[in-house]
């Protein structure tokens, strides 16, 4: 279901409809794609997505300002990176979202997270879940970036460890390693 | 050769990937509130909304009625026991002038009563529902105005303790002077000048946050976001009347803290929700709360007026500093003396004099912060040394280089100016600073850029500036450190220790020091810290400490840890112990013969003469060697909006044997960007009335990538005899040279001079207009 | 902050989305990007009218001009190849200014202009270029001026009654000489002290027609027309762009009635109107 309403998201055609969801004794029903999984949840109508996820054990999604000013709650939503603080979890009914915990595991990880280890990018790491989702909407727009485009991709995502330095850095690792691993066949 | 001075690295200084940077890169690294606890309470706390007014009644009656909640505080229901929530070693040099709950509000902010309950909209209903009467008061928000007689009094209780001037709001204060000559008998040039530090806050990304529960023997276990574990029991305890022996402080991943998380801001609270409910209860602040309500930096007034010969000699330096530590008192006394105390003695004069005042005012509270008080008088000193090249008709790179401090070489104010108490007398052991210019001036170009410069026209000028720096290497004497190594029958080891990673990067440092004494790698040292429970002993991580003063602590536990595993391997070989030494993860006998680690540990375990192999070691330092730093940046100025662009920003940093050079160049450019941020853009501003007013990353803006100029760090290798394998600290410094460097590189593009960062578009045109 | 939402509707036409919006009144709250107000929903909403499955994502031209649907986020702007090529990129140049790449990837046209903010980049862009708004009760499709939508009597309508479906940018616009600028704090932020559009209508190096539009000063954003009297008919060079930036700060000035806090604003609005007018004819 996820897979083909996906492919309706386009700059022309609307999204099927999703009709009305309505909240019984205090609860929203919703159904969400998570990581690839479709997910029933349960949540309260005024409650936003970043703390539904959280609830859900997405504890990768951070929550830095509930503001939308950080970008440390930074999910993709139908590909594209959005600050999960500033949706309601009802809004991301019948979409597609991934947060960090959909790209790679410790065990398997993602070249982006692989990049942004060897790059030493990483200090407190609060910041990185989001750093690295922009990272990857930045790189399936454009698998090639040069730095100032980098750095315009990540300017959502604070960070008061680094400096930026080792982070516009592991962008552009990412970007490399993001290709071999496409050479080899695999994720992309 | 002894391991212990060993100089040929197969761990340290190598570019090691940081221990936990994949978890946190996956998002499975474990912060503060990244557990699941079940039947957790919402706790909120109820803020002043005025700066000033003394509270005559409270009613909390309603608050209590609404559903959900579970318990509601106020100062009446807690122990009143004055303290202070600097995490310092004991006893604090900062005055005890704190209640967990108030029962006088002393800034917009101050915590008045707390809430737990079922959910956070029922903490949300019970907070609006608590009746406050308030007697408001006069307040005060001049730091110098609140010295005078007769202005508010911050402070008018009974209890507090260690305040030294209540009357005049002074929490701290500090004098000395050493002098050879007549002040100013032998200048040719004298500058006296005023200087004026913004209030900044941290801004860790991950706010406040504190989980409190009851294990199931009614223990109080505190999991928290925090630099100093220790200093959270001790001080928790303190507070709330109970044994140190009854809590456990656990802290996980920490989220950043910069200075913000030295700080007992939340585990009392939440601890007495906790004891109050007898449940698990989290208080997470929102980023508003973090901004007013946590801590921030000491703003600053200083004067410095100085004194040279025209051969460049530098003769009299008397430096005073006013510092602004807000309602409340902590750091009050070591912000300022850090001022002085890392900065006088940069450059070698005959006559010293520093006059330190911290006072209280109806501000948010000041705590510690990166820099701690050097970031202020750094500004002031390195604004100084151009404006008296200047006047001597000298080069400001040869001015300096004339009078900073050498190798083997001292300074009175070492011996005078400790933190809060008489220092220690030291020399310098390890000095790069020269090497510093010398690579810092080439990095940027120096010489060509400024030949380009000559004769500009048009609205917009460039310029180049630079700064010197010094900082410490933890508190000599003061800071203690310990650490424990326990061999598992893999020939792997936990590394515990108090040392309080809180995202610099230390467990990784650390692990590489028992990596090199072990001949082992870092993949086989499972690292934990803190745990009140199950580490050792350790201040925290502050004052630039861990590196120097934890490192050593680890390496003797390796050594002690290695001298067993070296006299059972001997046994094994069947050699003389002298005959073998620890490499890739195999002990190896001269006579080329080797066993593994792994027959070591299991040898010890189960076969012969049976014992754990553990190594325990705990270390204090006798000096605080600095670490050294030169910045050098170019700057644009717009003349037509005061805009000032950095084009460039190069920092070369002397940090002894960077352990880990990837993650030290990662300190040292945040720092510095912090730095760039706070002369450029950060500032808390405050209504007529004291309420912050952009308690928000949308109105306080720190940098973003986009406004993040081209920053490089270059260490400096050179060789601390007192650190582990070398090494001398590296996390503040950086954050010293950004305002001056760049208030010196402004004054060389449109030769204004600026006194008061933020240098904003605004402040820079009015300048320029004058 | 509590909020009383009871249901969230998604319409998928602009004429379903109006009628709930027409039906529901001040019971309901539309929502599209959610960059600002689902933060701050009132305690009076019970429905929230989630409009972003509503066909609206469309940039494209045709003989009258240039359309753009208003759920276009401000990065779809930014990264438009039709818009790099109209009017001297001025949109897409504008709607890369400021906030961020989270920011823009989420916002949309219509969020920006529909609410005077002095964040908002867009209404100046806009402005500038005698864009029409089009819009609909639900029950029929109307259109007015830009400018009108903006500071008219029914601006508070538009988002309630009305939902904005399109700008329009009149085909004129395509070859006109533009440029946008703004001075902020820092590249990122998201307030300016000063933002300027200037669009000028070059004949043989003669100014026919000219837009100095201008915000973040002023509450909302406008046009000067000051400043454009002094570039009709003249030689577009220095001498006019000076005299531009001259009317339109003593326009400012006395707009905001001398206030100090906006006096370096005002002060900047003209620097930004002579560098973005020789920006613009030297484009």
């Amino acid at each position: 279901m996820t897979k083909t309403r996906a492919k309706t998201v386009s700059k022309t055609k609307g999204r099927a409809g999703r009709g009305t969801l309505k909240a019984a004794d205090g609860v929203i029903a919703i159904t969400v794609n998570v990581n690839g999984r479709d997910l029933a949840m349960r949540v309260t109508p005024g409650e936003f997505l970043l703390d539904a996820l959280r609830r859900e054990g997405f504890k990768g999604v951070k929550k830095g300002c509930d503001n939308g000013d950080c970008g440390t709650c930074t999910i993709l939503l139908d590909g594209k990176p959005a600050l999960s603080c500033m949706l309601f979890a009802a809004q991301a009914h019948g979409r597609r979202v991934v947060t960090i915990e959909g790209l790679g595991t410790p065990d398997r990880p993602h070249p982006i997270q692989a990049a942004f280890v060897e790059a030493g990018a990483v200090q407190c790491g609060f910041c990185i879940p989001g750093m690295v989702l922009a990272t990857k909407a930045l790189l399936d727009e454009d698998p090639d970036p040069d730095e100032g485009a980098a750095r315009r991709a990540l300017d959502g995502n604070l960070c008061r460890c680094t400096g930026y330095v080792k982070q516009v850095e592991a962008v552009l690792l990412s970007a490399k390693k993001v290709k071999q691993a496409a050479r080899k066949g695999g994720r992309p | 050769m002894n391991v212990a001075d060993k100089k040929d690295f197969t761990v340290v200084n190598q570019r090691v990937d940081k221990i936990d940077s994949l978890a946190l890169a996956c998002g499975t690294a474990q912060f503060t509130d990244d557990v699941d606890i079940r039947g957790l309470l919402t706790g909120r706390l109820l803020y002043s909304p005025h700066a000033h007014a003394r509270i005559k009644r409270i009613d909390t009656r309603a608050a209590k009625a609404v559903p959900g909640v579970v318990a509601v505080l106020t100062h009446e229901d807690l122990p009143r026991v004055r303290h202070t929530t600097a995490g310092q070693g004991y006893p604090e040099p900062s005055p005890y002038d704190t209640l967990i709950l108030n029962d006088k509000a002393r800034y917009v902010g101050d915590r008045i009563a707390a809430v737990a309950a079922e959910t956070p909209e029922a903490a949300e209903e019970a907070l609006s529902k608590i009746k406050v009467d308030y007697e408001v008061l006069p307040a005060v928000f001049d730091t110098m105005e609140a010295m005078k007689d007769g202005a508010p009094v911050v402070h008018d209780e009974a209890d507090s303790k260690n305040i030294p001037d209540a009357r005049h709001n002074i929490a701290a204060k500090f004098d000395f002077e050493v002098k050879e000559t007549e002040w100013f008998s032998e200048a040719d040039v004298v500058v006296d000048q005023w200087y004026k530090t913004q209030w900044a806050q941290h801004c860790a990304l991950e706010p406040h946050v504190t989980i409190t529960y009851l294990d199931p023997e009614g223990r109080l276990v505190i999991r928290t976001s925090t630099q100093v574990p220790f200093h959270v029991r001790r001080v928790t305890a303190q507070a709330l009347k109970i044994p140190v022996k009854s809590i456990r402080v656990i802290k996980p991943r920490i989220g950043g803290g910069f200075g913000s998380k030295q700080e007992i801001v939340l585990e009392p609270v939440c601890a007495a929700l906790t004891l109050a409910t007898r449940r698990p209860v989290k208080i997470e602040y929102t980023r508003k709360e973090t901004f007013v309500s946590s801590r921030t930096r000491h703003p600053a007034v200083v004067r410095v007026k100085s004194g040279a010969r025209k051969d460049g000699t530098i003769t009299d330096a008397h430096m005073e500093i006013y510092c602004d530590n807000g309602a409340y008192g902590p750091h009050a006394l070591t912000v300022m003396m850090c001022a002085g105390s890392h900065t006088i003695p940069m450059y070698q004069a005959k006559n010293n004099r520093f006059i330190g005042r911290t006072v209280y005012t109806n501000h948010p509270v000041a705590g510690a912060y990166r820099g701690y008080g050097a970031t202020q008088g750094f500004f002031a000193w390195e604004s100084q040394m151009d404006i008296m090249a200047e006047k001597l008709g000298m080069d400001p790179l040869e001015f300096r280089r004339k009078n900073y401090i050498r190798l083997n070489e001292g300074s009175p104010v070492f011996k005078a100016m400790g933190e809060g108490r008489e220092g220690v007398e030291q020399k310098i052991t390890s000095c790069g600073l020269y090497a510093c210019i010398d690579r810092g001036l080439a990095a940027i170009r120096w010489r060509e850029r400024k030949d380009a410069n000559r004769g500009q026209a048009g609205a917009k000028r460039r310029g180049l500036g630079m700064a010197c720096l010094m900082q410490g290497s933890g508190i000599p004497e003061v800071d203690m450190a310990s650490a424990s190594l326990k061999m598992n029958e893999d020939g792997s080891f936990n590394l515990h220790m108090g040392a309080t990673d809180l995202g610099t990067g230390s467990d990784t440092v650390l692990a590489q020091i028992a990596a090199e004494v072990l001949g082992i790698t870092v993949k086989d040292i499972i690292v934990l810290s803190s745990d009140t429970d199950l580490t050792p002993f350790d201040v925290g991580a502050y004052a630039s400490s861990t590196t120097f003063i934890s490192g050593n602590a680890v390496k003797k536990a390796a050594l002690h840890a290695r001298e067993q595993i070296v006299k059972v391997a001997a046994r094994i070989l069947d050699v003389p112990a002298e005959d073998v030494e620890l490499r890739d993860g195999k002990a190896v006998a001269e006579n080329g013969r080797s066993c593994t680690l792994s027959e070591v540990a299991n040898t010890a375990l189960y076969y012969h003469d049976q014992h754990q192999i553990m190594g325990v070691a705990s270390h204090y330092a006798q000096s605080s060697p600095p670490p050294f730093a030169a910045h050098f940046t170019e700057v644009e100025v717009d003349t037509e909006t005061g805009q000032v662009q950095v084009l460039d920003y190069v920092a070369t940093v002397d940090c002894g044997t960077a352990i880990n050079p990837t993650l030290a160049e990662g300190q040292n450019d945040g720092a510095v960007l912090n730095g760039i941020s706070y002369a450029l853009a950060e500032e808390m501003l405050f209504s007529p009335s004291g309420a912050m007013v952009n308690p928000s990353f949308r109105d306080y803006k720190i940098f973003a990538t986009t406004d993040t100029p081209p920053v490089k760090t270059i260490i400096i290798p050179t060789y601390e005899p007192n650190g582990p394998f070398g090494a001398k600290s590296v996390s503040e410094i950086g954050i010293n040279g950004p305002i001056p460097a760049i208030a010196n590189a402004i004054y060389d593009a449109v030769g204004v001079r600026l006194f008061e960062p933020p240098f904003t578009p605004e402040k820079v045109l009015k300048a320029l207009k004058g | 902050m509590k909020n009383n939402i009871k249901q969230f509707c998604f319409p998928s036409t602009a004429k379903e989305a109006a009628g709930l919006m027409a039906r529901l009144g001040k019971a309901a709250v539309v929502v599209a990007g959610g960059t600002r107000h689902t933060r701050s929903i009132s305690p009076a909403v019970e429905t929230v009218i989630d409009i972003s499955d509503l066909p609206l994502r469309h940039i494209k031209a045709d003989a009258d001009g240039l359309r753009i649907g208003a759920l276009c986020t401000i990065s779809d702007l930014e990264k438009s190849p039709l818009l790099a090529k109209w009017a001297g990129g001025v949109i897409a140049k504008t709607a890369g200014m400021g906030s961020n790449a989270l920011a823009r990837g989420m916002g949309t046209v219509g969020g920006n202009v529909v609410r005077p903010h002095p964040y908002n980049n867009l209404p100046a862009a806009f402005l500038a270029l005698d864009a029409e708004a089009v819009f609909t009760d639900g029950r029929k499709e109307d259109k007015l001026p830009f400018a009108e939508m903006i500071a008219g009597a029914d601006t508070l309508l538009f988002g309630h009654k009305y939902l904005l479906t399109e700008l329009r940018v009149p085909a004129g616009t395509r070859s006109w000489r533009a440029c946008a600028m703004r001075l902020s704090l820092t590249k990122s932020s998201w307030s300016s002290y000063a933002q300027v559009v200037a669009a000028l209508d070059l004949r043989g190096g003669t100014v026919r027609k000219a837009a100095v539009a201008v915000s973040a000063v002023l509450p909302k954003a406008a046009r000067i027309a000051a400043a454009e009297r002094c570039l009709v008919g003249r030689p577009a060079g220095e001498l006019a762009s000076r005299e531009a930036a001259d009317a339109a700060a003593a326009a400012l000035s006395s707009l905001t009635a001398g206030a100090e806090s906006r006096a370096y604003g005002v002060r900047m609005a003209g620097v930004l109107v002579r560098r973005a007018l020789m920006e613009a004819i030297g484009s």
